[in-house]
């Protein structure tokens, strides 16, 4: 085995990297008691714009630096006062599914090219560095960028660490996290404490993203930011969350481990393999403490749309009945129609190509529906299940299965597949499952799916498809037969024991249990049921690519899925539709156009954050509402009942008033 | 069609005392919350459990219920030895209980609360569920769900979300869900807190009405001198995790050592104060002095 002095100094510069973010994470955690996924991206602008005054505009580094940082810093503000503040009574979850939107919201910076740094110079130069000189140890020569984390980052902390301990404003900080309540009695505002805690953060994330830049031009982009965050969330956990000193050390220590296995086994991905180990197990040896500290918030989670319900005497009458049953025709017609005509160019291969992935999709938003909105089950690795089902999918047909019996037997591996994700539910709830399921999403894409023995070809896999689906109609028709399938099974299950008893223990799991319902298997049957479903959108999305490596399905898809969910409307079957053909479908329609463009940045982090903040019930509530005031209206006639008066005045007498013509008597 | 209340209304009732707590004792960290406590409720009985906030009262019922490990001691439900049984297997044995809080599903609506409180007595597997073959089942369960409805007077709620009800009307549907669940011995955990007075003055007689239907033992934390001790064949005063005084209610809130540690010496707290010309004063038993 290595374990020269070599690999335990380049494990000990990355680790220290990871103990700043650790620490970027416990700080907001412990004031605000959620994971901050948004964490490491809100440094991304700083970064960026070290590189453009630098390389671009030749500013000396020092004063960059500053600019640089404040604006990370004031970017942080930001955040503080127009998303956390608005959430600040929301349940956890909620805070975290938005810092996920956040997450995804502040990589725009790296999208615009006014504030970027020329690529060139980027490459030719390297990122700036305030010196460049080399030390050579052993086998090992340590460069300008490494030198800087070493100098920088222990001073960061140790003055972080005084800042907190002998400050006053540290002390607050650290009274408002332990007692809100208590704290807000002595005289401490701890909203402002809030955002005092999120600027720090917003400096601590400024500086890790400019000492990471010069090893990583693509800083958080792609596939390292979901594997950067669970490194530093493992060195979080161990240290419960709360303690910033141990948080250090074990990031500090975890990037030792992962350089020593690096060195030893550097092919397959051992390494993800050995953190994922190292996050499940400080998640479930400290379960106890974690769940304790998020009780309250993990409970009662319910941001969905779930549907008024309509008054049954009104779903018996056959005008409402013909409402939603015509609705629900004419969509499914025009659903299947779709890749014959000609109109927006569906009926060529290339969008009906397309609108295939948006039905593997829309399996993936009604898996969603099931899980996250009616079992307040955060998944952050719904879209590694659908790889679970892709690769299955090619394994099966290599073992000469029919394509009908590859969508129920990698359905059923699915499931398998998400009880265990789901299993350690027993001893952990909300928030940190969420943890795991991420976890899960990065162990997926860097070990799993790179062993030969469960993929067979790390490289790359190809799916041939059979006779019955060789046209690129026929996968969408059998990607559309399997959404009419699932919904109807995810409506049956809603409308049964069932999934009465899954929201029951979403909404109150001691309740729950104490009239005899196990909260556990109510929650392992939703893990269950939409792994199934996740699966088989794999293999809807296996026979449309046909080629596929573990890249498709990153991390971060997994993320789009669940903003794609809270678009539509958690906790509801249209919604989930509805939010797979708003996020997917409107673009494929619109594609090559300037509205495509507009219409991804609308759907993307950004558009999640709105329906967050201002619309929670997504394009569902919208349906919703409308289909209510039809069905009062019905009501209404049906009981005989006059038209309510009308309050606003009609526009015509409005606008004689404003002309001084008439005077309207008030009704 | 039948209801299944009627089915289940013909179990057999039980011989076993329902509920025998043998020297429980449990310790957060080094806190004994609850130290060595024994307790009875016979068949039919309603045994009130009474002390000041901190007494161990909740975190007993919760040992009852199967949340809280004992740290030592047993518990028996109906003869059954249910000290390491799970939380949801116990109403399997015959117990039931309503929370502080009576929050209910948030989510469902009020018909929706009442089927999952059925579940346990038809439930619908997960592949019947999921493929619609549950009908029969389901359709009974509406049934009774609907009978019970009316049985409580909350037909302008049915298809209202619990989340959108007064709390009053909350713990009306936690009744019947208690109905509907059939217990065999109930746990009450301030059934009264957070209702009004006259609602306060209605549910003793509701909860009479209730035992006499279905014949369950009652295991009643309260406040409310007057409603506990009219309610109540038998008290537990209980101060920091120990049983200081047990007996007939009248014996009970004489005890001095309660008064000293509970009651208090005002007389507003014991008796009703609607006879009385001070201001209610429900929920302010004096703390215990130094």
């Amino acid at each position: 085995m290595n374990i020269g002095l070599d690999v335990i100094i380049l494990g000990l510069i990355q680790g220290l990297l990871y103990g700043a973010l650790a620490i970027g994470l416990v700080l907001v955690y412990r004031a605000q008691r959620f994971v901050n996924f948004a964490h490491a991206n809100i440094g991304v602008i700083s970064s960026v714009l070290l590189g453009k005054l630098v390389l671009d505009e030749h500013w000396p580094y020092l004063p960059a630096l500053l600019v640089a940082v404040v604006a990370g810093v004031a970017l942080a503000l930001i955040v503080e006062l127009t998303v956390i503040r608005r959430l600040f009574r929301s349940p956890r979850l909620v805070l975290m599914v938005a810092s996920i939107f956040l997450a995804q919201f502040l990589l725009i910076p790296r999208l615009i090219r006014q504030i970027n740094p020329d690529q060139q110079k980027l490459v030719d130069n390297g990122y700036p560095l305030p010196f460049h000189p080399s030390i050579h140890v052993g086998t090992l020569y340590l460069h300008g960028d490494d030198l800087l984390i070493v100098l920088v980052v222990p001073v960061l902390v140790a003055a972080l660490a005084a800042f907190l301990r002998f400050t006053a404003y540290g002390q607050a900080i650290r009274a408002a996290a332990e007692n809100p309540d208590a704290a807000r009695l002595a005289g401490i505002s701890v909203k402002r404490m809030s955002t005092l805690v999120w600027g720090v953060a917003g400096l601590l994330s400024a500086l890790t993203a400019i000492l990471h830049s010069p090893k990583d031009s693509v800083f958080l982009v792609g596939g390292s930011g979901a594997s950067l965050l669970v490194r530093a969330l493992a060195a979080g956990l161990i240290a419960k969350m709360t303690n910033l000193p141990i948080a250090f050390a074990a990031g500090v220590g975890i990037g030792v481990v992962e350089s020593v296995t690096f060195a030893n086994q550097p092919s397959g991905g051992v390494v993800e393999l050995v953190v994922f180990v190292i996050v499940m197990a400080a998640l479930l040896l400290r379960s106890r403490e974690l769940s304790r500290a998020t009780r309250d918030a993990s409970s009662g989670m319910n941001f969905g749309a779930e549907p008024t319900p309509v008054p049954r005497r009104a779903a018996r009458l056959p005008s409402v009945r013909r409402l939603t049953i015509g609705t629900s025709l004419v969509c499914l017609v025009v659903a299947v129609l779709a890749p014959v005509i000609p109109v927006f160019g569906l009926n060529t291969s290339a969008k009906t190509f397309l609108l295939t992935l948006v039905t593997s999709y829309a399996l993936v938003g009604l898996s969603l529906c099931l899980l996250t909105g009616w079992g307040g089950q955060v998944s952050l690795g719904q879209f590694a299940l659908v790889g679970v089902g892709a690769y299955a999918a090619e394994r099966l047909a290599a073992h000469g299965f029919e394509w009908w019996a590859i969508a129920i037997v990698a359905g059923l591996i699915g499931a398998a597949v998400a009880v265990l994700v789901g299993l350690p539910a027993i001893r952990i709830q909300g928030l940190f499952l969420a943890v795991t399921t991420l976890a899960f999403a990065v162990l997926a894409q860097g070990f799993l799916f790179q062993q030969s023995w469960i993929v067979g070809d790390p490289a790359g896999v190809f799916l041939p498809r059979p006779a019955r689906l060789h046209s690129e109609r026929a996968v969408y028709w059998f990607g559309l037969a399997l959404v009419v399938i699932a919904t109807l099974l995810v409506r049956n299950f809603r409308n049964s024991g069932p999934g009465r008893m899954l929201i029951a223990v979403r909404d109150n799991d001691k309740a729950a249990r104490s009239s005899g319902i196990s909260a556990t298997g109510a929650r392992l049957v939703a893990f269950a049921i939409a792994g199934f479903i996740a699966a088989c959108a794999g293999v809807v999305y296996a026979y449309a690519q046909q080629r596929y490596v573990s890249t498709n399905f990153a991390p971060d898809n997994s993320f789009t899925m669940v903003t794609m969910a809270v678009i539509g409307g958690l906790g509801s079957i249209p919604g989930a539709l509805l939010g797979a053909f708003a996020v997917f479908g409107l673009p494929v329609l619109f594609r090559g156009s300037q509205a495509s463009q507009l219409i991804q940045f609308l759907v993307g982090g950004a558009g999640g954050l709105f329906v967050l903040l201002f619309m929670p019930r997504g394009i569902a509530g919208l349906v919703y509402d409308v289909r209510d005031v039809f069905v009062t209206r019905v009501l209404r006639r049906v009981d005989g009942l006059p038209r309510p008066p009308r309050i606003v005045p009609p526009l015509r007498e409005l606008w004689a008033v404003a002309r001084g013509r008439t005077v309207v008597p008030l009704p | 069609m039948t209801s299944l209340l009627d089915e289940t209304l013909a179990a057999d009732r039980p011989t076993e005392l329902p509920l025998v707590v043998e020297l429980l004792t449990v310790r957060f960290g080094g806190v004994h919350a609850v130290e060595s406590v024994s307790l009875e409720v016979g068949a039919g009985e309603t045994v009130g459990l009474i002390g000041s906030n901190g007494a161990g009262k909740t975190t007993l019922m919760d040992c009852v219920s199967g949340y809280v490990r004992p740290t030592s001691g047993t518990i028996t439900l109906f003869g059954t030895d249910v000290t390491r049984l799970a939380p949801d297997l116990r109403p399997y044995v015959g117990l039931g209980r309503s929370f502080q809080d009576a929050r209910l599903y948030p989510g469902l609506t009020v018909l929706e609360t009442l089927m999952v409180a059925l579940e346990r007595h038809a439930p619908t597997g997960l592949l019947a569920g999921l493929f619609g073959l549950a009908v029969p089942n389901e359709r009974a369960k509406r049934h009774t769900a609907d009978e019970l409805v009316e049985l409580m007077g909350l037909q302008a709620f049915a298809e209202k979300r619990a989340g959108e009800l007064s709390t009053g009307t909350r713990r009306i549907v936690d009744l019947a869900c208690i109905v509907a669940q059939q217990p065999k011995l109930l746990l009450l955990d301030e059934p009264t807190a957070g209702i009004a007075q006259r609602e306060t003055e209605a549910f003793g007689p509701m909860l009479q009405r209730l035992k006499e239907m279905l014949g369950f033992a009652v295991l009643l934390i309260e406040h409310d001198m007057p409603l506990v001790t009219s309610l109540a064949d038998r008290l537990y005063a209980m101060e920091s995790g120990r049983v200081i005084a047990e007996g007939r209610p009248g014996d009970v809130i004489k005890d001095p050592r309660v008064v000293a540690s509970y009651l208090g010496t005002t007389d507003a707290a014991i008796q009703r104060s609607d006879h009385a010309t001070a201001p209610p004063k429900r929920r302010a038993p004096r703390k215990k002095s130094a």
